[in-house]
């Protein structure tokens, strides 16, 4: 398996286009006050700048840099342009988001690829190293862009070898190297787990990615149910998930949008209006890619980064973003103290396709109000999403 | 008209590609299936463009907005637009150095 992440993407983008800012520091991000980099470029990394980082505190620590407002158009159009030359190489070429891919080279012959009885996984892999030197010389050449790869067992260990040299990097690791390279290491490094999931792991006395591979399983499940089996298997470098490849689709398994606020907000009329905004794009999403979903839930960050999300399971499953909107306006009521916040978000999961469950609702009660929201889907979609703009959201 | 934010500017120290929306006039080659902008006006002033660097298409609604990247002659960096809808032209970033 192979993981490819595009280097820096967005800035890169920014700095192919413009030749001029070749070598000056880059950051791509929200122009508001509160905006965050999205991406800056390996220029801007010795300051100390990150993605995720408030835009405010990258301008501070790097004054010189160049701001490019970010434009998600641009970063698709390109986008596809690497997935087109990633293509060329093998049709199992999974789009793992708009920087990324997985492919999987099992089923392509290639110069030097070892007979079907080698059982050396080393030998396997590096047989490999070829073929991701071609793809990255073809999307520098194709595209103007640079790449790193990780070569692995499986897509986990992939995703883990491309961060260990960036960028224009290409790693390899078998499973033996990739225990030898991360079982000594805090378990942050791995893919997946955050802040708080290294503190409730601390609280069990796993600091390193080895302890936690070794830790009793049951133990695991108990504190983290289903996501202690995950982080364990991820700990140990197990993965079973195939590629799945561009031409069969990834099953989308929540649909949502959050906002950072221009500035703090403890209005509570103001923050429903933010969440029928984003209950609006919700909804709109869900009807375009023919989804409907049971879980409504609503994220929200006060000023001091301190995050919450809360979630309700309806009867049914929906893709109107009016009772999207009452359940998240019910959680924030019922989960928000009115301390200020900086970000809200909804968000909608447990999604089953609609096409299923129109069959048997087509003459329900709700066929007024679906052809009502079918009318202004085709309005928007002829006409743009700011043609109809719900009044509520005009505050 | 300068697109205005709480950004900071190039004039205070600070670099940054400057959003603007002004309409210009552009003199354009099709072919081959393709527009590639030669020279646009801006404020009576002729741009002539040494390069496009890249192209995109933005969709809103049905109608499509096309987008350039051009470097000039001067060496200057440009996005302009040009909406099919209804055939107009909009210069929308520059970046000026010095």
């Amino acid at each position: 398996m192979l993981h490819l992440d595009m280097d820096s993407f967005f800035a890169s983008v920014e700095e192919k286009l413009n030749p001029r800012l070749k070598g000056k520091p880059i950051l791509v991000g929200g122009t508001e006050r509160r905006g965050v980099v999205a991406s800056a470029n390996y220029a801007a990394r010795p300051f100390g700048i990150h993605a995720g980082m408030p835009m405010a505190e990258a301008r501070r620590l790097c004054p010189h840099a160049v701001f490019v407002e970010g434009n998600p158009q641009k970063y698709v159009h390109t986008s596809l342009q690497f997935l087109d030359v990633l293509k060329s190489f093998t049709p199992a070429v999974e789009p793992f988001s708009i920087d990324e891919a997985f492919l999987d080279l099992t089923q392509v012959p290639y110069p030097g690829r070892p007979s079907p009885e080698e059982r050396d996984p080393a030998v396997i892999l590096d047989s490999a190293i070829p073929v991701a030197h071609a793809i990255q010389r073809a999307v520098q050449r194709r595209v103007g862009l640079t790449a790193t790869i990780g070569i692995a067992p499986n897509k986990y260990i992939a995703k883990m070898a491309s961060g260990v040299q960036k960028p224009r990097g290409l790693t390899v690791l078998t499973l033996e190297r990739y225990r030898e390279r991360f079982w000594e290491r805090g378990v942050q490094e791995l893919w997946g787990i955050g802040e708080k999931t290294k503190e409730a792991l601390a609280k069990l006395g796993i600091r390193t990615i080895g302890q936690l591979a070794k830790f009793p399983r049951e133990f695991l499940t108990y504190h983290f149910g289903l996501n202690g089996e995950r982080m364990q298997e991820a700990a140990l470098g197990r993965d079973e998930n195939p590629v799945i490849p561009y031409y069969e689709g990834v099953p989308v398994k929540s649909m949502g949008h959050e906002i950072t606020l221009s500035e703090d907000v403890s209005d509570k009329e103001a923050l429903k209006a933010q969440l029928l905004r984003l209950s609006d794009m919700v909804g709109r999403r869900l009807r375009a890619d023919g989804y409907l979903g049971r879980i409504i839930s609503v994220k929200i960050r006060d000023s001091k980064f301190r995050t919450t999300i809360r979630q309700r399971a309806l009867p049914e499953v929906v893709d109107d973003e009016h009772e999207i909107f009452h359940t998240a306006a019910l959680l924030l009521e019922e989960h928000w103290d009115g301390r200020p916040l900086r970000l809200i978000g909804v968000s909608v999961s447990g999604l089953v396709s609609a096409a299923g469950h129109y069959q048997h609702s087509l003459f329900g009660q709700d066929e007024h109000r679906r052809k009502l929201l079918e009318a202004v889907d085709s309005l928007r979609d002829r006409f743009g999403e700011t043609s109809l703009v719900k009044a509520g959201v005009l505050r | 008209m300068v697109h205005a934010n709480s950004f900071p500017k190039a004039s205070d120290g600070y670099f940054m590609i400057e959003s603007i929306h002004d309409p210009i006039e552009v003199i354009t080659m099709f072919g081959n299936g393709k527009m590639r902008p030669i020279r646009f006006r801006w404020k009576n002033k002729i741009v002539k463009v040494a390069k496009v660097t890249g192209d995109w298409v933005r969709h809103e609604g049905q109608n499509k907005i096309h987008y350039f990247a051009l470097l000039a002659d001067s060496s200057d960096y440009y996005e302009i637009c040009y909406n099919a809808k209804d055939m107009t032209w909009q210069l929308t970033r520059v970046w000026m150095e010095g």
